[in-house]
């Protein structure tokens, strides 16, 4: 959550033409963000760290081939970089379908200082939450793995809300020992009722797609 | 010597040699002397007539006259015997025929000289039928000349007289050859002509050829014909100008003509240069656009660094240094733009064809980039200089690399390659090839590909090549397209090389 307060967010600037990315930087620099730029599409592939939080800023180009060629190659990858494409031509086409393909804006240059920060800030905010989301599915994957096979059987039938004794006669052992495995469970995966027990386990399915 | 000096003041600069080499009869060119003999025979023909000569009606009413006289006289001494008394002629004549005697005297006389003023009448109305006859032939002879808008003319030094057709007066604004001087014709000539009429006549009468040259005239009522003479000198074995004789024609309205021509083809190549900034129109907008970003970007980091914290000074003159620089760019960009839009006077300047490449490429570049097209510009290194209108080089230019980027853009190759390419041949003709990676000229259409409305695409007027040539071809040069031997297509411009490469 407030982890990573010291690391400035970063915008990672992509765009051929040298004046602008000197611009760019400047007064991103300035607007307190960290900048990062990248001559070509390829380049920003080949060179920039997926990892780190912050968004990029695109040219789409004239011809509309490079920057959503850019973004389809980025929502291929994980994990996911929110993007603002920033275009010399105002074609309503390519800007709906960069928009459809998940963009978080489509700026037209000369681009309004203000427009730009508050497209970034509205990125960086996309950024910060589905960061947080997947740091916390990669916590609760984390602690499921350190239960035992029997505890996440125990766990399974919590979740759907068997009583001990259903899952005791199930399983085929005796309720107190279902009673222990469950408060085990709970206590691995930090959580104190069994509403907050299917709730991580309902994120952790909608993060990864499926059971 | 005073011809000699003659010509030197009014034909020859004054380093040139005025003493010219005796004439070679061998090297005369035949169309040349065919001209001067029938000119001569025109002129002497014209002269003889005009010439003051005893009239032969005169003659003959002196000879009327004379007979008449000594008629009369006969007649007297045939009377005045009647008169004294008429003794003599009875002495002489005793019959009867004596009271006749001067009656039939007379009738004699009488009938004589009736057949010989039959005679002169006869032969008066003759002449005067010849006359006519002359006069027609000559009138048929100078309203020829004057439908086919010629003058002749012949100067002699010695004397400094002009002869001259009655249209070639009319051509010159003058009613009398009498007041026409060799030095009142070249003054007459304008002054701005003047240099070339004197150089082409003095290189003609050393190499003993005939001249053409034409020329703006200034007549005395403030206009201005446009003229084209066709002459050549006569020299004696010494070498010195003799006479001087020639036609004139007036091409006032061909040159009016060709005006017109020349004003409807360059406001052709005006309106497809218009339509080829519409085509670019995306490209031009993203040119423009750049700059633009980065100047306001710019503008607005500096306002921050003056609002916030401490004020960098260095940095600060970075930013302002980069945001002039931008707005030269786009400065370039729209000067480019208004270059092509312009509706301009075709100019004549040294135009160096290294830097219209360049600009027509930066013109297009984003419109390639786009198609992943990739730029490679292979230039001579020295300076190629052609004498021209760099507009309309740079439309030749711009029209041949749009070309080349839409033949490119109908083939599904990942990317294409526009290679241009700039030398010299011999020093002499200047080359630009602009070669692609499309489809190639299919060899069927190859012969038409200049002409104009000749289009292969579906919605193409067929004027972008057919100008392309118009334009080559004004600048005394040519293009050509041939296939490459893997794919695609080359063209060929190639220019005459301007001949003061040092500027």
């Amino acid at each position: 959550m407030s982890m990573r307060q010291d690391i400035k967010p970063r915008v990672f600037v992509v765009d051929d033409d040298h004046s602008i990315l000197t611009a760019m930087s400047r007064l991103l620099g300035l607007a307190g963000y960290d900048v990062e730029t990248y001559a070509s599409p390829d380049d920003f592939l080949a060179r920039h760290d997926p990892h780190a939080p912050g968004c990029a800023l695109l040219d789409v180009g004239l011809g509309e081939v490079d920057g959503l060629t850019l973004q389809n190659a980025l929502s291929e990858r994980e994990p996911e970089r929110p993007i603002i494409f920033l275009t010399g031509c105002d074609d309503v086409r390519t800007g709906i379908r960069a928009m459809k393909a998940g963009a978080i804006d489509y700026l037209t240059k000369p681009v309004q200082e203000a427009a730009l920060l508050a497209a970034i800030e509205k990125a960086m905010e996309a950024d910060r939450v589905s960061r947080r989301a997947r740091d916390e599915s990669a916590q609760v994957v984390h602690r499921l793995e350190q239960l035992t096979p029997r505890e996440r059987e125990v766990m399974a039938h919590v979740v759907r809300g068997r009583l001990n004794k259903q899952i005791a006669n199930d399983l085929g052992i005796v309720e107190k020992t279902v009673k222990v495995h469950r408060a085990r469970v709970m206590e691995k995966l930090g959580v104190r009722s069994v509403a907050a027990l299917v709730q991580s386990v309902l994120r952790l399915d909608a993060a990864s797609g499926n059971g | 010597m005073l011809r000699k000096d003659y010509l030197s003041n009014f034909l020859l600069p004054r380093d040139a040699a005025p003493h010219f080499p005796a004439p070679v009869p061998a090297a005369e060119e035949p169309e040349a002397s065919a001209i001067s003999s029938a000119f001569n025979a025109f002129t002497e023909t014209l002269k003889a007539h005009s010439e003051p000569r005893p009239s032969p009606l005169l003659r003959r009413v002196t000879l009327v006259l004379i007979l008449l006289v000594a008629g009369t006289a006969l007649l007297s001494a045939a009377n005045i015997p009647a008169l004294l008394g008429g003794f003599s002629i009875q002495i002489l004549k005793p019959w009867a025929w004596a009271p006749f005697q001067i009656l039939v005297a007379t009738f004699i006389l009488f009938i004589l000289e009736a057949i010989l003023i039959f005679a002169v009448i006869l032969q008066n109305r003759r002449d005067k039928q010849l006359e006519t006859l002359l006069r027609e032939s000559e009138e048929r002879m100078s309203s020829a000349a004057e439908c086919a808008n010629l003058g002749f003319w012949r100067w002699e030094a010695e004397t400094d007289r002009i002869w001259a057709s009655p249209h070639c007066l009319r051509m010159f604004g003058v009613y009398s050859e009498k007041r026409l001087t060799m030095k009142k014709m070249v003054e007459m000539v304008h002054p701005d002509d003047r240099p070339s009429v004197e150089r082409t006549i003095n290189e003609a009468l050393l190499n003993h050829a005939v001249y053409e040259v034409e020329y703006r005239l200034c007549l005395r009522d403030g206009a201005v014909r446009w003229v084209r003479t066709r002459g050549r000198g006569t020299l004696d074995t010494d070498g010195h100008l003799v006479t001087l004789s020639g036609t004139v024609i007036d091409v006032t309205e061909s040159k009016q003509m060709q005006a017109v021509v020349e004003e409807q083809q360059r406001s052709l190549a005006h309106l497809a240069r218009v339509g080829m900034v519409g085509e670019l129109s995306g490209a031009l907008a993203h040119e423009l656009n750049q700059p633009l970003t980065a100047i306001l970007s710019n503008a607005q980091a500096a306002r921050r660094m003056i609002e916030h914290g401490p004020l960098d000074v260095t940095e600060l003159r970075n930013v302002i240094s980069d945001i002039i620089d931008d707005d030269a760019r786009a400065g370039n960009v729209i000067r480019h733009l208004r270059a092509l839009l312009k509706k301009d006077e075709a100019r004549t300047e040294v135009v160096d064809i290294n830097g219209v490449v360049s600009r027509t490429l930066e013109l297009t570049r984003s419109a390639l980039t786009a198609q992943r097209v990739v730029i490679v510009t292979r230039f001579s290194h020295e300076p190629l200089r052609v004498r021209g209108d760099s507009v309309q080089l740079q439309q030749l230019l711009l029209n041949l690399v749009l070309n080349a980027a839409e033949a490119m853009a109908g083939v599904s190759r990942d990317s294409g390659a526009l290679i241009v390419t700039t030398n010299s041949v011999n020093g002499e003709i200047l080359q630009i090839s602009i070669c692609d990676t499309g489809p190639g000229v299919p060899e069927g259409i190859k012969s038409r590909l200049f002409d104009p409305f000749f289009s292969t695409k579906q919605n193409g007027l067929g004027l972008g090549l057919s100008i392309c040539r118009a334009i080559a071809e004004r600048h005394g040069g040519r293009i050509q397209a041939v296939n490459n031997p893997g794919h695609g297509a080359t063209f060929h411009v190639s220019l005459p090389l301007a001949k003061e490469q040092v500027l």
